[in-house]
């Protein structure tokens, strides 16, 4: 079976991996009292401090600066939990990958759904701060679900070529690791861009940038510069595209990696 | 139709991580395990798990894989499973493989009994309709009633193999694929669980089973492969192969005898005492090999 008709099967059969990847989160949680809402409490709060902190410092009001904050930090916080337990998706899985038939792609699968899933229980920091704060929502929000489709097929191309590179290296997942702090502070999450910020290369090279406005600016009732979408849109598209080359060059030697 | 056909399947696990120059020899052979050798440059370390392997199952056959530790028994049915796609050769699988191999794969301490049945069952390649089809079959068998509505970590290690017994003895498969027998459980469970296991085994079209018991391979399997260092070097009937593994054993433990007599007669005639005949060690028999070196004694 070749990989696109392997994935384009896993796709079909989601009950396997959308129940995997639920279950996670399910079992994980069982026994505390308020579940995965705690990461929501702890991002709550960082949010609150940080913004109420920055905006002094930057010379914002909050109602401007803490919404925007809140938006950019927990989508951060799927990127980054999405990348690097996509690095070890598959050094995770190996008890499975070693004893049964399932196909590889559906760990990554896996994976996705259960970080959309906090993803969307984190959303209600987002909901907290809009009952406080009260900025205008258009309907061109929806335009906001466009934007995390766009981010899912990115983090997917992107998770199927670290996860790669980390099984069969394994001093790679410390650099990624290192490297998307990194980006953390070069992607404008804690820091609007100026108009003349937005044309210099380090913002709008990162595709990042795009990849969270593309998300959060429709939530806060901005406007989407149509560049904005082109970047999102290709660089999803490039990266899903060389995601899926090398999984069908490599997925054959993964359990030899283990 | 099912049917498994493998051409020249070999299987090298290239080890990345060790250097060429800890091996004292380019390749060689060993009693125990695969075979172990340079990669032509020299650079990494491989060990060849299985070599020339070819093999055709039809509908019907039931195999037993048989050989000593290491010989590649494993590795073939994790290629049989797609787990491991060959390093050479080719093959070729029509039908739906069951791997048995981890009765345990995919169980959750906090799940309960039916939340494991599903997960369990999902791991196994199962969708979900067919599984809440076997839920009830399975509670049933496994006896453990109202249990199953409370987590897994609750429960025995008896009673946590009766549920997992029951889950991987209720599948419908067209491929079967078993490493060593699954552990049955307590006394009054083990005979219907023997005939459920051989319930599960003559539902499935091709069963391959590799195991180091006899009793087990005469009762479940008809047709039989002895592999040795990744090789098949026997292939016949089941009582067949056995004989030719158990001759075959009798004469390494009698090679292996003399050369330990070799052994310790070097080394005692350096510190210049006993030679072997006054230690009482069986004469080495009339086949023996002549890899074995006998140094003069030094006085």
């Amino acid at each position: 079976m070749s990989a696109p008709v392997e994935i384009a099967r896993t796709i079909q059969n989601y009950g396997l991996w959308s129940t995997l990847g639920w279950a996670d989160i399910k079992f994980r949680y069982r026994r505390t009292m308020i579940g995965p809402f705690w990461l929501v409490i702890s991002t709550g709060v960082t949010i609150l401090a940080i913004g109420v902190l920055y905006a002094g410092l930057f010379r914002k009001h909050t109602a401007d600066y803490i919404p925007y904050l809140a938006c950019g930090m927990i989508i951060w916080g799927f990127i980054n939990t999405t990348i690097v337990e996509g690095c070890n998706v598959f050094i995770t899985a190996a008890p499975i990958i070693k004893s049964s038939s399932i196909p590889l792609s559906v760990h990554v699968f896996r994976l996705l759904w259960r970080n959309a899933i906090i993803f969307l229980h984190s959303f209600v920091v987002i909901l907290v701060a809009w009952t406080y704060y009260q900025w205008a929502l258009e309907p061109s929000a929806l335009f906001a679900i466009a934007g995390l489709v766009i981010l899912g097929v990115f983090l997917f191309g992107l998770v199927l070529v670290l996860s790669i590179i980390c099984t069969r290296f394994r001093d790679m997942p410390q650099i990624v690791t290192s490297l998307l702090q990194l980006l953390f502070f070069l992607s404008p999450i804690i820091w609007t861009p100026s108009q003349a910020m937005r044309a210099s290369p380090i913002v709008w090279l990162n595709p990042f940038y795009s990849l969270i406005e593309v998300v959060r600016a429709p939530l806060l009732a901005q406007a989407v510069d149509a560049r904005e979408w082109g970047i999102a849109i290709g660089s999803a598209g490039l990266i899903l595209i060389l995601g899926l080359m090398m999984y069908g060059r490599f997925r054959r030697l993964i359990a030899y990696w283990l | 139709m099912v049917k498994i056909e493998l051409k020249n399947v070999g299987v090298d696990f290239i080890l990345y991580e060790t250097s060429a120059r800890s091996l004292k020899k380019t390749a060689f052979r060993t009693a125990v395990g695969g075979f172990i050798s340079n990669k032509d440059d020299g650079s990494k370390t491989m060990v060849r798990a299985l070599q020339d392997i070819s093999l055709t199952l039809n509908d019907g056959d039931r195999l037993a894989l048989m050989g000593p530790n290491g010989a590649g028994k494993t590795t073939l049915l994790r290629v049989l499973a797609g787990i491991y796609y060959p390093t050479s050769g080719s093959i070729t699988v029509q039908g739906q493989c069951v791997p048995l191999f981890d009765i345990s794969l995919g169980l959750d301490d906090e799940a309960t009994g039916y939340e494991n049945i599903m997960l369990r069952g999902l791991v196994m390649g199962l969708d979900r309709k067919e599984i809440e089809k076997r839920v009830e079959e399975i509670s049933e068998f496994s006896g453990l009633g109202e249990f199953l509505h409370l987590p897994v970590r609750t429960y025995s290690s008896g009673m946590t193999l009766r549920l997992l017994f029951s889950i991987a003895t209720s599948v419908n498969s067209d491929i079967l694929l078993m490493d060593e027998w699954i552990a049955m459980g307590d006394a009054d469970f083990i005979e219907r669980a023997n005939q459920r296991l051989h319930g599960v085994v003559s539902r499935s079209r091709i069963l391959a089973f590799a195991s180091h018991n006899p009793a087990y391979l005469k009762a479940v399997c008809n047709r039989a492969v002895l592999l040795e260092a990744g090789r098949i070097v026997a292939e016949g009937s089941v009582d067949d192969v056995l004989s030719h593994y158990q001759s075959d054993r009798q004469v390494d433990a009698a090679q292996a005898a003399v050369k330990e007599a070799a052994d310790q007669n070097e080394a005692t005639s350096e510190a210049g005492s006993v030679s072997a005949s006054q230690q009482g060690l069986p004469p080495p028999p009339e086949s023996a090999p002549s890899e074995i070196r006998r140094s003069d004694p030094v006085v």
